[in-house]
């Protein structure tokens, strides 16, 4: 009854001795064989009838019986050890077996003669459902990172979008102040010219008395003598020039800043026209090569010109203020270099210096309005604000990268043709606020 | 490791003993496949809780790690730690060819985890007259997070070190018991110190 | 005349078990050691004429007791009994002038055989 049971049994089942020789195979390695094998095969070598597999084979049927303990083979690391097929051989998809392997040290009962025994597993099912799963994890995996890229790109997109709406509102704050501002800056300055012409009037009148009293009798003398030094006059000569040249500096400032928040405020739309911005960058480069003499420039221009549809002053200005920018950060043997490059409908404009670079700290803040690390006085910080809205409002974008102490590298990459149908007004062709 | 070992001092000698002539034999079982002399550490026997057992097989990631569960008489797991250092020359050693291919020591590292485990629990199960049979070895990778959510409070542990001078190669075996096999393998050790 | 014997295992139950397998016709003067250590400074206190030594042991394992033995000369006879007996393991002890090396667990009549070979039955 066992005999029958082993050769029915769904596991291969093959015995060899300590010198290879078969001893037994059961139905399954039989059956899977060639025909000529079947009654001959014992007392064969094992790699007569397997010499591919034999050095493998041999190799741990050896440890089995050196150690007298299992060796086990799994279809993971060597999938097919006998070069058996799956079975369905009309209507399945043929494919080689999957097997799993286990060999067990055995003594024969009747003389105590060592033997090996093989048990072969076909695990081609298993094997088959775990790779498909295995193909759906990793699939599962690319689908959550794509989704995670996707995440990371909509939190991008967000933190653009409040950067853009901090923007506009600040864009709108900074005009209803500008327009305030202008006014009274007006007759304050008006003013203050008047002022100053009535000043010089008024110390000629008090010099032509003096002269004039020098002649004159001592009483009167002595009395307007005590009045100017009651009244600090040398003193008030001396100031008052100096203190209305400052308040027109003063006065000055206050219309630059004025004028930059219009700027920002984008009150002064231009219109869309065609600039060539290889040449609108060589000029530029000039004009503030002349004002900041420290570094060395360098423009590169991949081909010239290259025309891009803008509001001119705009870009311009934005580009100013980055140049600008990356000329003051540097000192010493420095160097601003901008590079123009024209691919793909969109034109990339790379300024690079190697300055004092800016701190992961500060980077956050580049593009809020009126963040400055210049002294006091020298700079408003609108700069980036300006630029970072101009580029914006041409679809563009502007990314900054930068190392402190080694220097920094602007990217602003801008469409060459403006979409009619963009949502960002360009006042000239803007059909107007047909409500006003 | 805890200091709580829930065995008698002649108990963990007696246990001590069979493990140093278990682990004998394995290696002896070993050289003798591969020509190759082995070191063996003198086998050290404590109470674990599975943090501790966490941090007694997660020493450093520069390891491979097997586990093998066995049944029988007693029940428990063998776990491998096998060292990255050393391998390639090992795997050579089995007669695996260069280059050697992921499967190639992945089967190596299976390979011998099963003979050193397996000749180990042989020889203590023959000494106690204990019968025990082992399981195919499979790879795996310690996460704390499993560990901590075993469901034991403490286990016996047995821990063994292979080494392969020349190639510098070592290998640690744990065997944990679980408690109706600690209560086994007391009774069998105190009918052998007797 | 009882024979001076040390036996240096640090397992009591290998040390019990050793002790046990002497043969009964012979009178032992014994003295146990737990480690390495322990067995060389027995050695140094007094004359030993055979010692039963194990190999893997904590503080001074086997080979330790041996290279100490070699270097001082005129020591007691010494059969290794070990659990590691690989063949390399056994020439290793054996250069270092053990007598003989037996293996682990312990065989009663090889240990007699043995101590008929070095004329002590």
């Amino acid at each position: 009854m066992f005999e029958q049971l082993v050769e029915k049994l769904p596991v291969g089942i093959c015995v060899v001795d300590e010198e290879y020789r078969l001893v037994y195979l059961n139905a399954f390695f039989i059956d899977r064989m060639q025909a000529e094998w079947r009654k001959s095969y014992p007392g064969e070598l094992l790699e007569t009838l397997f010499p591919e597999q034999a050095k493998f084979l041999k190799r741990r049927i050896k440890s089995v019986f050196v150690l007298q303990h299992p060796s086990f083979s799994y279809w993971e690391q060597r999938p097919h050890i006998f070069p058996f097929r799956s079975s369905r051989p009309i209507t399945g998809e043929e494919t080689q077996m999957y097997q799993n392997m286990e060999i067990v040290p055995i003594k024969e009962k009747t003389n105590g003669r060592r033997l090996a025994c093989i048990f072969l597993q076909d695990v081609t099912a298993q094997a088959s459902y775990f790779k498909t799963q295995q193909k759906l994890s990793e699939a599962l995996k690319r689908e959550h990172k794509a989704q995670q890229q996707l995440i990371r790109k909509l939190d991008s997109a967000q933190s653009q979008l409040i950067q853009a709406e901090k923007m506009a509102s600040t864009g709108q704050l900074a005009a209803g102040i500008a327009h305030e501002i202008n006014n009274p800056i007006g007759f304050v300055q008006a003013n203050l010219n008047t002022l100053q012409q009535y000043s010089e009037h008024l110390l000629q009148l008090c010099d032509a008395i003096n002269t004039r009293l020098q002649d004159e009798r001592d009483e009167l003398k002595d009395f307007i003598s005590a009045l100017r030094d009651e009244h600090h006059y040398d003193l008030l000569r001396e100031d008052m020039g100096d203190l209305i040249s400052e308040s027109e500096d003063g006065l000055k400032r206050v219309h630059d800043i004025v004028q930059n928040l219009k700027q920002f405020a984008l009150e002064e739309k231009t219109g869309l026209q065609t600039l060539d911005i290889s040449e609108a960058t060589h000029q530029l480069m000039q004009l503030i090569s002349a004002q900041y003499k420290t570094p060395t420039y360098r423009v590169q221009c991949a081909s010239e010109p290259i025309r891009l549809q803008c509001d001119p002053g705009a870009v311009k200005q934005a580009l100013m203020n980055v140049v600008m920018n990356a000329a003051q950060s540097v000192s010493g043997s420095g160097w601003v270099n901008v590079q123009l490059a024209e691919q793909d409908d969109m034109v990339t404009i790379k300024i690079m210096d190697n300055g004092c670079g800016i701190s992961q700290e500060n980077m956050k803040k580049i593009f809020t309005p009126f963040f400055t690390t210049k002294p006091e006085g020298q700079g408003q910080g609108l700069g980036l604000s300006v630029a970072y809205t101009a580029i914006e409002r041409h679809n563009g974008n502007i990314h900054i990268n930068s190392s402190p102490g080694r220097g920094t590298v602007v990217v602003i990459r801008l469409p060459l043709r403006q979409d009619k149908n963009s949502p960002q007004e360009f006042a000239s062709e803007s059909p107007g606020e047909s409500f006003g | 490791m805890s200091s709580v070992i829930p065995l008698t001092e002649d108990q963990r000698d007696a246990l001590q003993e069979l493990l140093n002539i278990s682990m004998g034999q394995a290696a002896n079982s070993l050289a003798h496949l591969i020509e190759t002399q082995i070191g063996i550490s003198i086998p050290k026997i404590a109470s674990v809780t599975p943090n501790e057992l966490f941090g007694l097989i997660q020493q450093n990631d520069q390891a491979f790690y097997t586990r093998q569960s066995f049944l029988g008489d007693v029940h428990g797991e063998v776990m491998s730690v096998l060292s990255r250092k050393g391998l390639k020359e090992v795997a050579k050693l089995l007669e695996y060819e260069e280059p050697l291919s992921k499967e190639d020591v992945q089967e190596t590292i299976l390979e011998l985890s099963n003979i050193l485990a397996g000749a180990c629990l042989a020889g203590l199960s023959e000494q106690l007259e204990l019968n025990t049979n082992l399981n195919m070895p499979t790879l795996f990778a310690p996460h704390k997070a499993t560990f901590s959510d075993l469901q034991w409070e403490n286990s016996l542990v047995m821990e063994v070190q292979f080494d392969i001078e020349f190639s510098s190669f070592s290998m640690r075996v744990v065997f944990c018991l679980d408690h109706d096999s600690f209560n086994r393998l007391t009774q069998t050790l105190d009918e052998l110190l007797g | 005349m009882a024979i001076s014997l040390l036996v240096a295992d640090d397992s009591k139950l290998s040390r019990r078990s050793v002790i046990k397998s002497l043969p009964p016709e012979i009178e032992f003067d014994i003295t146990e050691a737990a480690n390495g250590k322990e067995a060389i400074a027995h050695i140094q206190d007094s004359r030993y004429q055979l010692l039963l030594l194990d190999l893997t042991m904590p503080e001074v394992d086997g080979v330790g007791v041996l290279e100490h033995l070699r270097n001082q000369g005129d020591g007691p006879d010494v059969v290794v009994i070990s659990a590691d007996f690989q063949p390399e393991k056994q020439r290793t002890v054996m250069a270092l002038g053990a007598k003989k090396f037996l293996r682990k667990p312990l065989d009663s009549e090889e240990l007699a055989m043995t101590l008929f070979e070095l004329g002590y039955l």
